[in-house]
């Protein structure tokens, strides 16, 4: 092809993607490198006009050039990261060669330099060590690379891994060694201090999945693919989009060298310890995760098509795993009751077949680099893969396997393109464009028939028999992203603006596992104690039809002073469009129209920022920030506005199941009171009524939830390469919602108090306590619900303060360490009343609890203010990575983080609680309250040590790498959730560490 | 087995096929490599990294070994793993609605 030819491709490729985004929108752009200073002669005075050229293997272009300012300043930007040579020129003067300079995702090096008068062909070669503190960027962030996630003990690699290092993010379920299934793992960083709602990120495109909450994993990326992780925050500027943190995977590139890696792991049985002591046996747990295997096969396969001008970089990968869960036994009963409608009606652990997790993908990519010319570049990318998450995941006997249910992925993939055109020395543009889709549906676990059903046990809180919901048959995703920006660099300004643009859709049905007509039952004792009903058939679709942002950002480096300012328009724009579902055993046919708007939110969202280059040598900074950003844009934003979810849906009866018959004898479509079954608990349940919850305007145009975040950072250089940060974090979350039934007001509930159970563990046990409400009975079932803003009835708040020392670099002989301590406080506080005195329901009418570091209960409380203390929420982790003699190499990360939540929860009947009316003596149903503030009191510390030994062989055509991994190295049983319903079974571990785990890992690299 | 036995030998026969090309490609590679090396940083100038150690490139020894014999390694390495993956598909529980073809939408 002509050169002619390939300007013309490009223009017309160029023209057609800033078409598109120019006409539409937006996504946040990975945060590249750079390197900045000033350049002076001997005597001190700036150069103006020398060329500085920074070249690295990294480049497909080979080199970026440009140019000092009149302040001598200089600011290459957008740098892979990779290992830099910078060299300085001007006539009359020596050209200085400044060699290893190492960048990182978004680290902007600091480096200045003094020429001395001579001849330009003679060249001085200046080596040291490189910079290590960042003295313009504001952003708080962690950087991993390749070398770091080979060395140490990283599991399977994902956007968690570089959250599960950083001390500040929430506990989550832990991974040992990968056993863990790879989805659940892979989706492990949602909370930061306190905030919620972390932005993943594949190569600067989001990745999370368009369900819900959105802020899980949704692509799950191939490990093998990924050259480093790069975290922010806080302190993230204007090109920032939705969310309060944010992970970026960086992926492998081609080179002009070949390079072929083939690599994996494996641990199967007799490679994993038992961790089971008597604490755990307290509570009849008798057996630890017993892995069956954990394995991965991955090849890579990168190098040139043509030299300087096409790479690729090409990879394979299976990896999965099976692993016994802890006390989780299949169901003998199972399928055993010989009543045809209720196959299952009882649990008792097969002891015989213990129930594992388990879970495989297959990924398949390719990235192609294209220097097309001398100043445009282009990338494609493209994986397919097909998945199964077979089980849920760990359950570790807090419900039975055949309540869980499988995940199938297929076909899902994702597709990327990126163009970047230094188009002068000063003015770099940049586009792309990613599309991503997921196929999925959920299934039944094996030994469940169709006839089953999801039964709870609300004693114990324990189900089986059936999942509770499917997601079938239909389930599909999909998110589309375009980005451009355009930066314009002198040597004191860095000038940023953008475009970026989402969309989105979610399509999925919802059935239960009953196919005759969907009811799942409550027992309570073994007793039948609720119908729970469900309107079916139900499928809904959700459409993110633009997510916008522009934005526009300046830094200003004046003498040691780096100002940032900027500021992003965020625009969102959901809807659905038209539907029809027909009707159902308890549900008329339902018919919805397109709707756009729903919500349709614009906000502005301020960031600023200073850094201070304190003693201007760039070894210690001051910096400060604050900055407005909006929460995740999820699909549940729309969701809860489409009248098939605003309709009821859900609803149940008591059902006295006076001839114990296990069949609940009454018309099961005449929702009042007849036979064994009372009525229905919303009168609105089978009637599609779209307007059974209205939005107020402050919802749907006014009230996208936002995030405030300020934070204060001094980072020094305490020695070559190595680097202290101590920093102060605060932030707040506005914008709450509620819901407020309109039929009901404070007067509308009698109060009722319990006796605390008398168990010495528990506060007040054995007194009475109040505070509980149950509606009136003349009221029950009756609802017109309205969403509107928390102000109307108080303040709400949720904040966070917290502070932290960090450690990073390089110590003597190569060892590298990093992690820190941080610590923090955060109150949760909605005491106000909109219909249950200060016990308000959210926007999706379920009752706020507090605190947001666990699943909600969802039981009312008299618990509206909610402190987390700072020792509960002290965490430390540290990382470290010591070269040994003969080419071994030791590393190991170690996690001490706060303990798990220890709630407790009571379900009362009307025989065990007494209002304070004499007159009332029953409950209008059975309720689970709160025995005290959810998440105040916690169990063990958490602890982890993960360790791994490796060591390299030369192997004359390549090099192979061996190592052995030791997860939990100490066998510990640190508990992770445990059960909070108050029973025989009261804080029995849901889910524990499993026990030490032993991988071997290896890869021949050539 | 047939189908394993057909990548293996679809890939010796791909190997002889481009190896040519590829090899003057890999021994370029390793040439440049060896002068790369020789202009490395000095371990001083390696002291300091930002917060992780970056990433390196990948590169292939220097053996002098021919680039017939590093093509047909690649070769032999690349369909060993395919190989791998192949066992691999085969013997994991594939119980997904989708290979089962039982999928409704």
């Amino acid at each position: 092809m002509s050169n002619v030819d390939v300007r013309g491709l490009i223009r017309a490729l160029a023209g057609l993607v800033a078409g598109i985004l120019l006409a539409a929108g937006p996504a946040g752009a990975q945060q590249n490198g750079g390197i900045t200073g000033v350049v002076r002669d001997d005597g001190g005075l700036a150069l103006p006009g020398v060329t500085v050229e920074a070249s690295s293997p990294a480049l497909i272009e080979k080199v970026r050039t440009v140019t000092t300012d009149g302040e001598g300043r200089y600011n290459v930007i957008d740098l892979r990261p990779g290992t830099y040579v910078v060299t300085f020129s001007l006539p009359g003067f020596s050209t200085v060669r400044r060699e290893g300079i190492e960048l990182t995702a978004g680290f902007t090096a600091p480096l200045n330099v003094n020429l001395a008068v001579g001849a330009i062909t003679e060249t001085i070669t200046v080596t040291g060590a490189s910079p290590v503190v960042d003295t313009q960027s504001i952003r708080q962030q962690e950087v991993i690379g390749q070398q770091m996630l080979e060395a140490l003990p990283s599991g399977n690699i994902g956007p968690q891994t570089l959250a599960y290092m950083t001390p500040g993010f929430a506990s989550t379920q832990a991974d040992v060694g990968g056993s863990r299934d790879t989805w659940s793992a892979q989706g492990a960083y949602t909370f930061f201090h306190g905030k919620t709602g972390t932005r993943a990120s594949y190569d600067g495109f989001r990745s999370q999945f368009f369900i819900g909450a959105a802020d899980g994993v949704g692509y799950v990326s191939d490990q093998g693919t990924i050259q480093e992780l790069q975290l922010e925050t806080s302190g993230m500027g204007a090109e920032s989009g939705s969310g309060s943190a944010s992970i970026n995977a960086i992926p492998k590139t081609g080179s002009n060298l070949f390079s072929t890696t083939i690599e994996g792991y494996y641990s199967g049985p007799g490679m994993q310890s038992s961790n089971i002591d008597d604490g755990l046996r307290a509570f009849d747990i008798t057996s630890s995760a017993e892995v069956q295997n954990v394995y991965r096969l991955g090849a890579q396969l990168g190098g040139p098509i043509i030299k300087d001008k096409v790479w690729f970089f090409a990879a394979v990968a299976r990896w999965g795993s099976r692993v016994n869960q802890p006390g989780a036994y299949y169901n003998k009963l199972q399928g055993k009751s010989g009543i045809p409608s209720v196959p299952t009606i009882a649990y008792e652990p097969d002891l015989d077949r213990p129930a594992a997790s388990f879970d495989w993908f297959r990924n398949h990519s390719l990235r192609t680099t294209w220097q097309a010319t001398e100043k445009h570049k282009f990338t494609v990318f493209g994986d397919i893969q097909k998945s199964c998450r077979c089980t849920t995941g760990p359950f570790t006997g807090a419900n039975a396997i055949e309540s869980e249910r499988g995940w199938d992925w297929w076909p899902s993939g994702v597709v990327q393109g990126t163009w970047q055109a230094p188009l002068t020395n000063k003015l770099l543009v940049e586009a792309g464009a990613s599309w991503q889709v997921a196929n999925w549906v959920n299934f039944a676990q094996d030994g469940v028939s169709r006839d089953d059903r999801s039964i709870l046990e609300t004693s114990t809180n324990f189900r089986y028999g059936a999942t509770t919901v499917l997601t079938a048959p239909k389930a599909r995703t999909g998110r589309s992203a375009q980005r451009v920006t355009a930066s314009y660099v002198t040597g004191s300004h860095t000038f940023k603006a953008g475009v970026t643009l989402e969309q989105a859709f979610n399509d999925e049905s919802r059935s239960r596992n009953n196919e005759t007509d969907g009811l799942n039952y409550d027992f309570l004792n073994g007793r039948p104690l609720r119908i729970q009903y469900q309107a079916e058939p139900f499928y809904q679709q959700e459409r993110q039809n633009a997510e916008l942002g522009v934005f526009l950002q300046d830094s200003w480096t004046l003498n040691r002073v780096t100002l940032t300012a900027g500021v992003r328009l965020d625009y969102v724009s959901m809807g659905f469009p038209a539907a029809k579902l027909d009707a159902g055993l308890f549900v008329p046919e339902r018919e919805v129209q397109e709707l756009k708007g729903v919500p349709e939110w614009t906000d502005i969202n301020p960031r600023f920022g200073v850094a201070w280059d304190l003693f201007g040598n760039g070894r210690t900074a001051v910096k400060a920030s604050v900055g407005r950003f909006n929460q995740l844009s999820r699909s549940d934003l729309t969701r809860r506005f489409h009248p098939f979810s605003s309709s009821v849906n859900t609803a149940f009866r008591n059902w006295n199941d006076a001839n114990g018959n296990y069949i609940p004898d009454c018309a099961l479509a005449n929702f009042a009171a007849n036979g064994e079954c009372g009525a229905i608990s919303n009168v609105n349940f089978g009637k599609f009524i779209p307007s059974a919850t209205l939005f107020d305007d402050s919802v749907t145009k006014d009230n996208r939830d936002f995030l405030w975040d300020i934070n204060v950072e001094v980072e020094h250089q305490i020695r070559d390469g190595l680097s202290v940060s101590v920093g102060y974090n605060h932030n707040w979350d506005g914008s709450f919602t509620v819901t407020e039934n309109t039929l009901l007001g404070p007067e509308s509930f009698d109060e009722f108090c319990i006796t605390v159970p008398n168990d010495p563990r528990l506060p007040n046990a054995g007194q009475q306590q109040c505070g509980y409400y149950d509606v009136k009975p003349a009221l029950f079932g009756q609802g017109q619900l309205r969403v509107t803003n928390a102000k109307e009835f108080g303040n709400m708040q949720r904040y966070w303060d917290g502070a932290w020392v960090l450690i990073n670099g390089r110590l003597p002989k190569g060892i590298t360490v990093g992690g820190g301590v941080d610590i923090g406080r955060q109150v949760d506080d909605h005491c106000l009343t909109v219909d249950m005195p200060n016990q308000p329901n959210n926007i999706t009418g379920s009752p706020l609890r507090g605190g947001s570091l666990a699943p909600a209960a969802n039981s009312y409380n008299p618990f509206c203010r909610v402190v987390t203390d700072w020792m509960d929420l002290l965490d430390v982790r540290l990382r470290a990575s010591v070269p040994l003699p003969w080419n071994f190499n030791a590393s190991f990360i170690y996690r001490n983080t706060p303990g798990a939540p220890q709630d407790a929860t009571l379900a009362v009947t009307s025989a065990t609680v007494r209002f304070r009316d004499p007159a009332r003596t029953t409950l209008t149903t059975a309720q689970t309250v709160n025995l005290y503030a959810p998440n105040s009191v916690f169990g063990d510390r958490f602890s982890q040590l993960d360790v791994a030994i490796s060591k390299s062989f030369d192997i004359g055509f390549g090099r192979l790498r061996t190592a052995l991994d030791a997860y939990n190295a100490l066998n510990s049983n640190s508990v992770q959730s445990v059960i909070s319903a108050y029973s025989t079974r009261w804080l029995r571990p849901v889910n524990f560490l499993n026990g030490r785990l032993l991988r071997l890992t290896a890869s021949v690299n050539f | 087995m047939k189908l394993l036995r057909l990548v293996v030998l679809t890939g010796v026969v791909a190997s002889w096929q481009v190896s040519p090309v590829m090899a003057e490609s890999l021994l370029q590679s390793a040439t440049r490599l060896t002068a790369q090396a020789a202009r490395q940083v000095p371990p001083a100038a390696r002291a300091g990294v930002r917060r992780s150690a970056t990433a390196e490139q990948a590169a292939p020894a220097e053996s002098g070994m021919s680039g017939r014999k590093k093509v047909l390694l690649v070769v032999v390495g690349l369909v060993a793993a395919g190989a791998g993956m192949y066992a691999i598909d085969r013997s994991v529980v594939d119980n997904t609605p989708s290979s089962k073809g039982t999928r409704k939408d």
